[in-house]
């Protein structure tokens, strides 16, 4: 089955040791899919080499669209404020300032962050740095979302309304891979991928 | 057009971190300064020499600086659509410009202490000095990720080639040879001035070749196979070429390019003798 995100034959190594081995992956436009395992399985490093900051040692990768990924640490300019990173990082999108801020401001406030705040990232707490971080990887439209623990700090209001992001999300036909350790909101996504050492597996 | 726009953004924002980095900012413009009085007071003579160490410390720390904290930023933004090339741009834009201000306020403190014999010359070696300042640090910076050593080698190579002598053959071919030659003009020593500008930017051509070589390499990434392919495009031939040529400049035989070193005295008369028949 082909998809928004085609993951064939994947194979990583780190030195002498086998991160994944062969794996297969497959997420249509409108598709959420849950990415489960122990730490150390490989999760972050499928999501990596999908987003492209890793390059496998075998197999390929194939995606449909634009594709956003969220980090699980945020890369952010500490003396930059969150207007000032809309700004950088819809230029990537050939967005113009406005229309970057305006974009950016409406993704932030639906996920509850602060609208017009002008402190530095540097004084922002932890979720609130999480959310300028997962705004930034839907900023300019994205087809397909990579998102690497992105709830990390949220407060409970905020880490529902993800979910029901993800919901919305995929209803307006995007494909969705949330790497997750929060196995009670596992029945939020169409299917839950395993990912063990060295090997992936249907659940 | 919209890669101009990213290269200005990225400009724009390196300039906003700078100038809310007070203290770095203060201590980036008092440093040179406080180097050059300290030994222009303690050992007399110009001090240009010193003057030339401390504002290429100043200048090469500030791009080492801001491509080291950009670090994390910048792999996404390349993974969000700007090129490493872009990115790379906007970092030189900014710091060239802050690096030419920052050399041309020097030069007019040096100046007011001690007049130069050979004005152009102190302009000239001080502008190559800012010019090759920006490419050094973001070469250590892309060829050297952590800070410490970053910072090592920074002041190791500056140090080792400021205080060799200007004649010998090593600090000659050193990135900061030419301009250190230039220093020795402007305080009435003879070097031909043409070869040491042409140096000094083959010079900065060469050590932004690295830099961009070493930043690609660290900032690119993947791009996967899509179902609605993108042409490519290349740029490594030209990064070739311009690498090539500058080591060619740098390893043009210096010894035919240096002429006799002149008498300051002699050099000092001819200048009022000019001036005077001026008058």
């Amino acid at each position: 089955m082909g998809g928004a995100l085609s993951v064939r034959d994947v194979t990583k190594r780190y030195g002498r040791r086998l991160v994944l081995d062969h794996v297969d992956l497959d997420v249509g436009a409108g598709e959420a899919v849950a990415l489960i395992g122990e730490n150390g399985a490989g999760k972050s490093t499928l999501l990596k080499i999908c987003a492209g900051l890793l390059a496998p040692d075998e197999g390929n990768v194939t995606v449909d669209g634009v594709l956003g990924y969220c980090p699980q640490e945020p890369g952010l300019l500490d003396l930059l404020n969150a207007d000032e990173h809309l700004v950088l990082f819809g230029r990537a999108h050939g967005l113009g300032r406005a229309d970057a801020t305006e974009q950016g401001r409406r993704l932030l406030a639906e996920l509850g962050f602060p609208v017009g705040r002008t402190e530095q990232t540097r004084h922002l707490s932890g979720g609130s740095r999480q959310k300028l971080n997962l705004a930034l990887a839907l900023l300019g439209g994205r087809d397909v979302l990579l998102l690497d623990e992105p709830y990390q700090g949220f407060d409970h209001g905020t880490y529902v309304s993800f979910w029901n992001h993800v919901d919305e999300w995929r209803a307006a036909g995007k494909a969705v891979v949330v790497v997750t350790h929060m196995l009670a909101e596992l029945h939020r996504v169409d299917r839950v991928v395993e990912v063990r050492p060295a090997v992936a597996v249907e659940a | 057009m919209s890669a101009v726009r990213r290269v200005v953004a990225t400009a724009e924002m390196l300039g906003r971190d700078l100038l809310r980095r007070r203290l770095a900012l203060l201590l980036l413009i008092v440093l040179p300064v406080a180097f050059y009085l300290s030994t222009r007071y303690s050992e007399g003579g110009s001090g240009y020499t010193s003057g030339g160490i401390g504002l290429s410390w100043s200048i090469a720390g500030a791009a080492l600086y801001s491509a080291l904290a950009a670090r994390p930023v910048d792999r996404r933004l390349v993974l969000d659509g700007y090129r490493p090339a872009e990115l790379l741009a906007g970092r030189v834009l900014l710091l060239e410009t802050f690096g030419l201000v920052l050399s041309a306020a020097f030069t007019a403190v040096m100046w007011g202490f001690v007049a130069p014999k050979d004005g152009p010359a102190l302009v000239l070696a001080m502008l190559l000095v800012a010019v090759v300042a920006v490419p050094f640090g973001l070469a250590i910076a892309a060829l050297v990720p952590r800070e410490l050593e970053g910072t090592l080698v920074l002041i190791g190579v500056v140090g080792i080639e400021m205080s060799l002598p200007s004649s010998g053959t090593l600090e000659g071919v050193m990135p900061f040879g030419a301009a250190h030659r230039l220093l020795n003009v402007a305080s009435g020593h003879g070097f031909a001035v043409g070869p040491c500008l042409a140096r000094g930017f083959a010079w900065a051509v060469l050590l932004l070749v690295v830099a961009i070589a070493g930043w690609w390499e660290r900032v690119h990434v993947v791009r996967h196979e899509r179902a609605r392919p993108r042409p490519r495009r290349a740029g490594r031939a030209a990064l070739v070429a311009a690498g090539a040529m500058a080591i060619a400049v740098i390893a043009y035989p210096w010894q035919t390019l240096r002429v006799q070193p002149r008498s300051p005295v002699a050099s000092t008369n001819a200048r009022a003798d000019a001036a005077s028949s001026r008058r």
